[in-house]
């Protein structure tokens, strides 16, 4: 029998320091080892890569000449530290906090014509139509969303399957832009939709109102077709081709730039997706999506029953995850350009002054202050996943109802600021010293579903695995770019290319300028 | 019990027994702080345990949680050790860097930026004297 | 009736508030928790037979992450 290997710690660093050799003048950072480099990371949320063998050198004080002005231009070093410009920085990072919510999903109904294996949102059967949102309570929603300070209001139709109660979404899209005709916000409708319940009428209605369309592709026919179970019938792949041609051929045909009207798609990987990465992305390629979002399944909802067949390890889908990647930048060195969502993510905050304001992803997190979410019958949620886990019997993520509470309500609840605080890296143990902690983020609703504590235990935490090996990944593939190629494309998917947010009249020709 | 035995890192003198290896922290070296940072990155896949044997020791046992033999104990305590260095050194940075990082962290979030020139210009013009009509009169064709 | 498991952690290196709360977490083994001379005392009264060897283990743990966290939080304050 071979002996048991001994397994480095997730988050234990494996290099040899001395405390004692820290010279005065240098700077804040943190530090890792990744790509066989020590990479250094401090608060402006500049990076530096070091070898391991100059690391006491740094400590040292002793790095000098072109190495050092460009340490001390990045903050590494107090001796010719601008701090105005790191202190910008800073601001710049956490430019989202104080906004408000841009961010209000609605859950239009229950009601669902599938049983994906692995779905973590509520549903009923189609006949429950006490399940639907009332016209009344949209209105409620609507008024609700825009007493909410942020300049950005993202109305996203969730479900259930949404277009099962189609009535209050076109009722919301047209009270949202009429009312916005005073208020003047940056509205924007999104709808994410198992396409299955499309009709012409449907997508005119969508196309001629900016609503952008977001489905569910998980790869090719067969693997969608065995994550994806339409009730009563055999197949929902070939609808959902369909429908996303005719989508992207009627935006084409209103003159808009099919770049950036299209419809997205998101894939759930399952255990039968671990060995088809490369067969998923050349499904996407194929269709002209330009972006694929990695995502690992979650042991939520109905997956908690489904796991031992289609779960799997954070291990096992880090593995697919640099696989997969490695195929996406090897077509992108090719010239197809596709994107992986995740990768991009974390490449804005590496690459960039900026934060994407990703919901999932941001420290304080995103739960109750950069999103709501709406049930049908007007209760308002955290987030989703905290409408998913009132629906298992627990209200701890409920805040109020659109019909009794005001915003500044919502925004002083307790749990939201549970959630702020369980979140807040500097204050918890391990998040406040890992070398990624200027780029990462925290979900405490995974947590509390995951352990059923909200700050979680960080090297047990499932997230936390995910997030630190794609960061580790992205950085040993910036760490070992001797030519910058990687680097180029990576900063390539950082490019925010967004959609002219819907104008207050929609007959009006859409701005050319970019949205916020 | 085996006996005790050097290990690598720190000159730390490790005990190994079943699914177990032990050792003694001097807390003037390694204050607690720096210990529980590094006990809680272990908290996955050991057992962790604290004791406080005398005055400014803490007796450190790392329980494996399933069969291990000694190599993987020995570089289960190497680690510990290791990390221990690595607390040691964030701490360190900590002190090091505190008072500016909280200036900056200030300058961040509680200061307004310098004003731009637009603003000065407008601050300027709002300081000149004003005609009845606010026509803004320049100093020189004031009287007095 | 099968005897009490009785945990003893030391106060200097875990905090009794931080015990207790890790206890609530444990509250179907119907914990107890007190303070003796320089110990914190943690009995479990209801400790079936097959979870007797682990219990003790997975509790430290517990118990130190929660006494771990708590003093992070006393001092980000």
């Amino acid at each position: 029998m071979t002996a048991p290997q001994p397994r480095r710690g997730l988050l234990t660093t494996p290099l040899r320091v001395d405390p004692k050799a820290l010279a005065p003048e240098v700077g804040f950072f943190r530090y890792g080892v990744v790509g066989g480099k020590v990479l250094l990371t401090n608060d402006g949320g500049e990076f530096h890569f070091l070898p391991t063998e100059r690391f006491d050198t740094f400590l040292r004080g002793k790095i000098d000449g072109e190495e050092r002005a460009e340490m001390e231009r990045k903050g590494f070093f107090k001796t010719g530290l601008d701090i105005d410009r790191m202190a910008g920085r800073i601001r710049r990072k956490k430019g989202f906090l104080g906004s408000g919510p841009h961010l209000h999903i609605v859950v239009t109904t229950l009601r669902c014509n599938h049983a994906c294996k692995y779905c973590h949102a509520s549903r009923t059967d189609m006949d429950r139509v006490d399940t639907d949102m009332s016209l009344a309570t949209a209105r409620e929603v609507v008024e609700f969303a825009f007493s909410t300070p942020s300049r950005v209001l993202n109305f996203e139709f969730q479900g259930g399957e949404p277009t099962a109660n189609f009535p209050a979404i076109r009722f919301i899209v047209e009270h949202a832009l009429e009312k916005n005709r005073y208020e003047n916000r940056e509205l924007l409708f999104s709808l994410v939709t198992n396409l299955t319940l499309m009709d012409e009428e449907k997508m005119r209605f969508l196309v001629d109102n900016g609503v952008m369309v977001c489905t569910s592709l998980d790869g090719p026919e067969d693997l969608h077709n065995q994550n994806r179970g339409w009730i009563g019938k055999s197949s929902s792949y070939q609808t959902v081709s369909d429908w996303m041609e005719r989508f992207n051929a009627a935006w084409v045909d209103k003159g808009l730039d099919p770049n950036l009207f299209h419809v997205d798609a998101l894939m759930t990987c399952t255990r039968a997706s671990l060995s088809r990465g490369r067969e998923i992305v050349d499904e996407y390629v194929k269709r002209g999506i330009k972006s694929i979002h990695l995502r690992p399944l979650n042991p939520f909802g109905f997956a908690v029953n489904t796991w031992k067949q289609i779960g799997y390890t954070m291990e096992e889908f880090l593995t697919f995850y640099r696989d997969t990647l490695d195929y996406i930048l090897e077509l992108n060195q090719a010239g197809t350009f596709i994107q992986e969502r995740q990768a991009a993510m974390f490449l804005t905050k590496m690459l960039t002054p900026d934060d994407p304001n990703y919901t999932d992803c941001r420290s304080p997190a995103g739960s109750g202050t950069a999103q709501l979410a709406y049930n049908f019958d007007g209760s308002i949620y955290t987030c989703d996943e905290g409408r998913m886990v009132a629906h298992m019997g627990n209200d701890f993520f409920k805040l109020g109802h659109v019909s009794g509470s005001s915003y500044a309500e919502i925004a002083a609840h307790p749990t939201v600021r549970a959630l702020a605080v369980a979140s807040i890296q500097d204050a918890l143990p391990a998040c406040a010293d890992c070398v990624y902690k200027p780029t990462c983020g925290i979900q405490p609703l995974h947590n509390y579903m995951f352990d059923g504590d909200l700050f979680g235990q960080r090297p047990r935490s499932r997230k936390c695995q995910e997030f630190y090996g794609e960061q580790a990944d992205l950085f040993r593939r910036l760490a070992e770019d001797t030519d910058g190629r990687v680097e180029k494309i990576f900063r390539r998917w950082t490019i925010q290319r967004s959609r002219p947010g819907t104008v207050p009249y929609p007959n009006l020709p859409f701005s050319s300028e970019g949205s916020a | 019990m085996t006996e005790p035995q050097q290990a690598a890192p720190n000159g730390l003198q490790i005990e190994l027994g079943a699914r177990r290896v032990s050792f003694v922290v001097d807390e003037a070296l390694y204050p607690l702080d720096t210990i529980q940072g590094a006990a809680y990155l272990f908290l996955d896949r050991c057992y962790v345990f604290l004791d406080r044997p005398a005055d400014q020791r803490v007796a450190v046992v790392l329980k494996a949680k399933g069969e291990a033999d000694e190599p993987t104990l020995d570089a289960l305590a190497g680690e510990f050790a290791n990390e221990l260095l690595n607390q040691a050194l964030r701490k360190a940075v900590g002190a090091s860097n505190a008072k500016i990082r909280e200036f900056i962290l200030a300058k961040a979030f509680f200061s307004v930026d310098a004003p731009s020139s637009i603003d000065k210009l407008l601050a300027e013009l709002d300081a000149e004297e004003m005609e009845p009509l606010e026509i803004p009169v320049p100093w020189e064709k004031t009287d007095g | 009736m099968a005897e009490p498991v009785v945990l003893r952690y030391h106060r200097s290196l875990y905090a009794t508030a931080s015990v207790t709360r890790a206890a609530e977490r444990f509250a179907a083994f119907g914990p107890a928790v007190v303070e003796a001379e320089a110990d914190v005392l943690v009995t479990f009264a209801d400790v079936p037979d097959r979870l007797r060897e682990r219990l003790p283990d997975e509790f430290a743990n517990h118990a130190l992450f929660q006494t771990i966290v708590d003093a992070r939080a006393e001092g980000a304050k």
